[in-house]
């Protein structure tokens, strides 16, 4: 919720001025003697829009010079325990992943190799001294596209299909849905969980059943959503990933997710010996550049939408407006 | 082309035949490892010594043959009878979900209750799922192959509702899984930061007993009587039905003990993905090991040696994991070719 006030603004965004700067000279590049010896384990392959988040942001790391980066992608759950084990064995400095899966078991195998540092995307808090968890917190951005949306609906019904209704989902459902009722106070909203983080039939049979009850801007958090909207010639709204270009003229505005300045902040820890057990989700932020809106297309949103976010995204950015965080299940009619 | 069994096998060609069976099978995959820019000769090297060299890789081959061998022996034991069971997939599941049921509490305090507890009640469920195919068969004549099958997608539905439902963790914040087993009724690591764990000896011991139990006992007879002719052995007084049932029974049970195994011993608590298709994996390895209980102990070896080795291999070469994949069915297809020419003389004309 937006703070009013008026006398301490100035104050406030000097604060944000001097933080911001701080920031950049903590960004700055450093060069260490050697690359950090960076080894990644994922579920799925890197084509896929979450990880390939990650991927790209450790490959220019590598280009950089500031890493040497492996990587082993489509591993099973029942597998992954070891792959992290093997690459721990090998004398890795920093293995990063996505434990959501195997909490408990990755833990573990952080207590068994107390001198590798371990950065892993998770539902759940940093643990002993080598366990640190990032997840990706754009529910800035997805707040913005709600905007979007609330403003582009003509039937006020938006429809949003989901994988499973965990927190890093829920949250940035909710704060699409707090976008659009911003500026729309009449907008309802239909919500289904697919049960699968991958079935784009699911998704797209989810998604036409909602164009037909009368949804005409659709939430495509998962693969397959996006289809829907086109072949129905409805919009849609991207999430993690930028697919305007995949869907031109369907996908309207769409919330991107950098992994850049918490790998940056990572391996420079570790580089100096500072790595400890922390919580880096912060760093998918907009303020820390970890989250933006991906370009709009000014022949499919009109400009006064565009200046209308771009208005509030300066708010968000200048501290001026924060979203609001809520990880409880979104349903239907809310 | 024509086949004709083998009458007596010389030692000498059941030595040699599944040594040329593994260097067909390496020799066909140089070609996509080759293509995929590997060094082929070293990435063999690096198989091997993913899979054997070392403690984590000897113990994670281990962990992985240690299911294998319960559902080949679930395979093994109903092929003999001729009970076609391709369901050891929801009976592992069933196994798991009884598992999480009686152990995610720790109802007793000792793991010399609870862990034995856990055992049986997944063993029971196993047992009880695969005894429904085989009544419908012994009663009404269903085909189990059908049955068996078909239940593996019904019981894998029932898990999902199971763990976004009643058994769902409340500190999962939302994500689709059981309540952890108790510290209690977790089955014991055998080598610590190893994920070999009590799972591995119940299998050992297990083959050991199938192997007693079908080659030395009046039940084991039985049991190979009515797979060889159910006709001559109701003539001869044996009740089909009964040893048909006795035979479902045991491999249920062992391969609900798989999927004990997989969410006590390695997992922690039940997820839709808790196998790998371990179920499936195992009629394989009860065909390489032709139903034999005690050969089912080193064809799961093997399966379970070259899937580690070329997983590791990809990962060290940076080659995609789906060549893994390939060498691993490229090998069981040339071992069960091989088997089938140990069977029979091939006559082409």
């Amino acid at each position: 919720m937006s703070w009013s006030m008026k006398s301490s603004r100035r104050a406030l965004l000097g604060f944000a001025a001097g933080a911001a700067a701080l920031t950049m000279m903590a960004t700055a590049p450093v060069a260490w003697a050697e690359p950090v010896d960076v080894a990644a384990v994922y579920t799925v392959p890197v084509e896929q829009q979450w990880v390939s988040r990650i991927h790209k942001a450790l490959n220019e790391a590598e280009a950089r010079g500031e890493i040497t980066y492996d990587y082993s992608e489509n591993v099973a759950n029942t597998d992954y325990e070891r792959v992290m084990r093997e690459y721990a064995d090998a004398g890795k400095d920093l293995i990063i992943g996505e434990v959501f899966g195997v909490e408990r078991a990755a833990r573990q195998v952080a207590a068994d190799y107390p001198d590798t540092a371990f950065l892993m995307g998770s539902s759940f808090g940093p643990s002993g001294e080598n366990f640190a968890v990032f997840d990706n917190w754009i529910h800035e951005p997805s707040y913005l596209t709600g905007i979007v949306a609330g403003r582009l609906t003509e039937s006020n019904k938006i429809g949003m299909v989901g994988g499973y209704p965990i927190p890093e989902v829920n949250r940035l459902m909710h704060a699409f849905m707090d976008g659009a009722r911003d500026v729309n106070p009449d907008v309802e909203f239909l919500v289904t969980f697919i049960g699968s983080w991958y079935d784009p039939p699911k998704a797209k049979e989810a998604a036409f059943a909602m164009i037909d009850s009368g949804a005409d801007i659709l939430y495509a958090e998962r693969f397959g959503v996006s289809d829907a909207a086109a072949e129905r010639d409805v919009k849609a709204i991207g999430n993690v990933i930028d697919t305007q270009e995949d869907y031109p003229g369907t996908v309207v505005a769409s919330a991107l997710w950098h992994m850049e300045p918490t790998i940056e902040r990572a391996v420079e820890a570790v580089a100096n010996g500072s790595f400890e057990a922390a919580d880096y989700g912060q760093y998918s932020y907009m303020s820390y550049g970890g989250g933006s809106l991906a370009p709009m297309d000014p022949e499919l949103v009109p400009q006064e939408i565009l200046d209308e976010v771009a208005e509030r995204e300066q708010e968000i950015l200048d501290g001026m407006f924060r979203v609001n965080v809520n990880d409880s299940e979104p349903t239907s009619g809310q | 082309m024509r086949l004709e069994p083998r009458g007596q096998v010389p030692l000498w060609l059941s030595i040699t035949t599944p040594i040329v069976a593994i260097f067909v099978a390496l020799l066909l995959c140089a070609v996509p490892l080759a293509i995929a820019g590997a060094p082929v000769l070293e990435a063999y090297w690096l198989m091997l010594r993913g899979a054997l060299g070392g403690r984590l890789a000897l113990t994670e081959t281990l962990a992985r043959a240690a299911p294998l061998v319960l559902t080949g022996l679930a395979a093994a034991v109903a092929f003999r009878a001729k009970l076609w069971n391709i369901g050891a997939e929801g009976q592992l599941y069933m196994g798991a979900v009884a598992a999480v049921v009686v152990g995610s509490t720790a109802w007793a305090s000792s793991p010399f209750i609870m862990v034995p507890a856990v055992m049986l009640a997944g063993a029971l469920a196993g047992a009880v799922l695969l005894l429904i195919p085989t009544l419908l068969k012994t009663r009404l004549g269903v085909d189990e192959v059908v049955t068996t099958l078909l239940l593996n997608f019904v019981v894998l539905l029932f898990v999902s509702l199971l763990v976004e439902g009643p058994l769902q963790d409340p500190m999962s914040m939302g994500w689709p899984q059981s309540e952890p087993i108790a510290d209690e009724a977790a089955l014991p690591r055998l080598i610590p930061r190893t994920r070999v764990h009590l799972g591995l000896v119940v299998a050992l011991v297990a083959a050991a007993l199938v192997w007693l139990l079908v080659a030395r006992t009046r039940w084991g007879f039985e049991m190979r009587a009515v797979g060889a002719n159910p006709s001559a052995a109701r003539f001869a007084g044996m009740s089909t039905g009964a040893v048909m049932i006795r035979v479902a029974l045991i491999s249920g049970g062992l391969a609900g003990l798989a999927g004990v195994g997989e969410v006590a011993g390695v997992r922690g608590y039940l997820t839709t993905d808790l196998s790998p298709g371990y179920g499936y994996s195992g009629i394989v390895v009860a065909m390489l090991a032709q139903l034999n209980a005690l050969a089912v102990v080193a064809a799961a070896l093997f399966v379970a040696t070259i899937f580690v080795g070329a997983d590791s291999m990809s990962r060290a070469l940076g080659v995609s994991s789906y060549i893994a994949h390939l060498i691993v069915a490229t090998s069981l297809l040339t071992m069960l070719l091989g088997t089938l020419w140990l069977r029979y003389r091939v006559h082409w004309r």
